[in-house]
């Protein structure tokens, strides 16, 4: 019987070693999100109540974009070695490219987060730590790693790829944003009991659907 | 001949309910004039979310029987659901501001309305920027059955998230529900009924200029 798992853990070797060698993701990925921050911190006042109200959409504002810039990088590179295209050569199942692919992004995305919440916290005084919102922010790179890199691969083939995926990705994950931002805003706010469990419940049925529906529409979008 | 025939019912209909809405239906009392938006504002709302759900079905239907004729229809029904989508919103804007008091809130309803527009907007793009070939219709009928498996979800979510949010405090509608005399809800019905010929008609002559566009382009 083929290890399957032993296949998804050389794919994403594969572009991790990559990733360790041109360093250009992560980098993209980290520097995009501290200059959005930066911005932000530097055109509001640094007032700890504001802070508090507009904290969580600030961070993952962030967060969302710059993934986004980083994700046409990522995907833009695939397209043109032709990785892909070598993946399917390969006798696996579609699904197992995606899974390398999300669980890639995951980990450039979770680096990406701690850089974000640590220049946050310094540059908004905020006290953002919290194992509740750990579990949170886990859920939402989930969500967005698989939705992300589904909408990716498709916008890696078209001409106008960042504004295309941006597009394609940014109106789905809105349930996803509200969960996070939810959270955050709680966290900041010293009120997690109250929500929590519904909004996770939110979180992890978002992540549950999309991984379910995207591993099984993945192999059309790779048909020729 | 047949779709001149519609077209002229669906003129006629558009003009009887012109003068049901303006001169037919009483004024309501706690709004006044401007609650006559709503009959607009729910029969298009009505078109841009039966809109979505057409547009999964033919999306299914294409990526089974991978038959164009489907891919057209989606096409048509989306770019006709995007018009609807701007009517349904900016009505229902110029209509909140003097009822609520506010142009915007962080409603349920209007959230879902919001992002329903993105999906169709992405939709069209992702059709205008994508190589067209088979490739293109197939991805772009996924996209579509994604942004229809998204709306509940965003409804969902949009809902508890209202909870977060303060209310809308302004205005008679704010705080109890509004009662439609009888002459309101057959004018309603009847906006509704002349939207969804008018929407039927749009689809049907987008799907006309499509096809037509298609046979071009081969």
């Amino acid at each position: 019987m083929i290890n399957w798992f032993k296949i998804l853990l050389t794919l994403i070797k594969k572009d991790l070693k990559i990733e360790i060698k041109t360093k250009e993701t992560t980098v993209t990925l980290c520097l995009f999100a501290i200059v959005i921050v930066t911005v932000f911190a530097l055109t509001t006042e640094n007032n700890s109540l504001i802070n508090q109200s507009f904290g969580a959409g600030i961070i993952w504002s962030s967060v969302i974009f710059a993934g986004s810039i980083a994700m046409v990088k990522f995907f833009h590179h695939e397209e043109q070695n032709k990785t892909l295209q070598s993946l399917m050569v390969m006798p696996i199942p579609s699904e197992i490219i995606l899974f390398s692919k999300s669980i890639t992004f995951f980990i450039f995305v979770s680096i990406s987060e701690i850089i974000i919440f640590l220049i946050s916290s310094v540059l908004f005084n905020l006290n953002i730590f919290s194992l509740k919102l750990f579990v949170a922010s886990l859920i939402f790179n989930i969500g967005y790693s698989v939705v992300g890199s589904f909408f990716g691969i498709i916008a890696s083939k078209s001409s106008s790829k960042e504004i295309l995926l941006t597009m394609l990705l940014i109106p789905i994950i809105i349930p996803l944003l509200m969960f996070i931002i939810a959270i955050t805003n709680d966290a900041l706010t010293s009120n997690l009991e109250d929500n929590f469990q519904t909004w996770l419940s939110v979180g992890i049925s978002f992540d549950i659907i999309f991984i379910t529906v995207m591993s099984f529409l993945f192999g059309k979008i790779l048909e020729e | 001949m047949i779709r001149q025939i519609y077209i002229s019912i669906t003129g006629i209909a558009f003009i009887f309910t012109m003068w049901m809405i303006f001169l037919w239906a009483p004024t309501e009392i706690n709004q006044g004039q401007v609650q006559r938006i709503l009959y607009l504002h729910v029969p298009f709302a009505w078109a841009s979310m039966v809109a979505i759900v057409a547009i999964a079905i033919t999306s299914i239907l294409f990526l089974i029987t991978k038959n164009d004729k489907w891919d057209n229809l989606s096409q048509s029904l989306a770019e006709v659901g995007l018009v609807s989508a701007v009517v349904m919103l900016f009505s229902g804007i110029v209509w909140a501001k003097p009822v609520w008091g506010v142009w915007w809130t962080g409603e349920a309803k209007l959230t879902t309305a919001l992002v329903l527009f993105f999906i169709y907007c992405a939709y069209l793009l992702f059709r205008n920027y994508f190589p067209p070939g088979n490739a293109r219709n197939r991805i772009a009928a996924i996209i579509a059955l994604i942004g229809a498996i998204d709306s509940p979800i965003i409804y969902y979510a949009a809902q508890i998230w209202e909870q977060n949010h303060p209310k809308a405090v302004v205005g008679p509608l704010a705080t109890e529900e509004s009662s439609l005399s009888g002459e309101m809800v057959i004018t309603l019905l009847a906006c509704v009924l002349t939207v969804t010929l008018l929407f039927i008609g749009l689809v049907w002559t987008q799907y006309q200029t499509n096809r037509i566009a298609r046979i071009k382009n081969v």
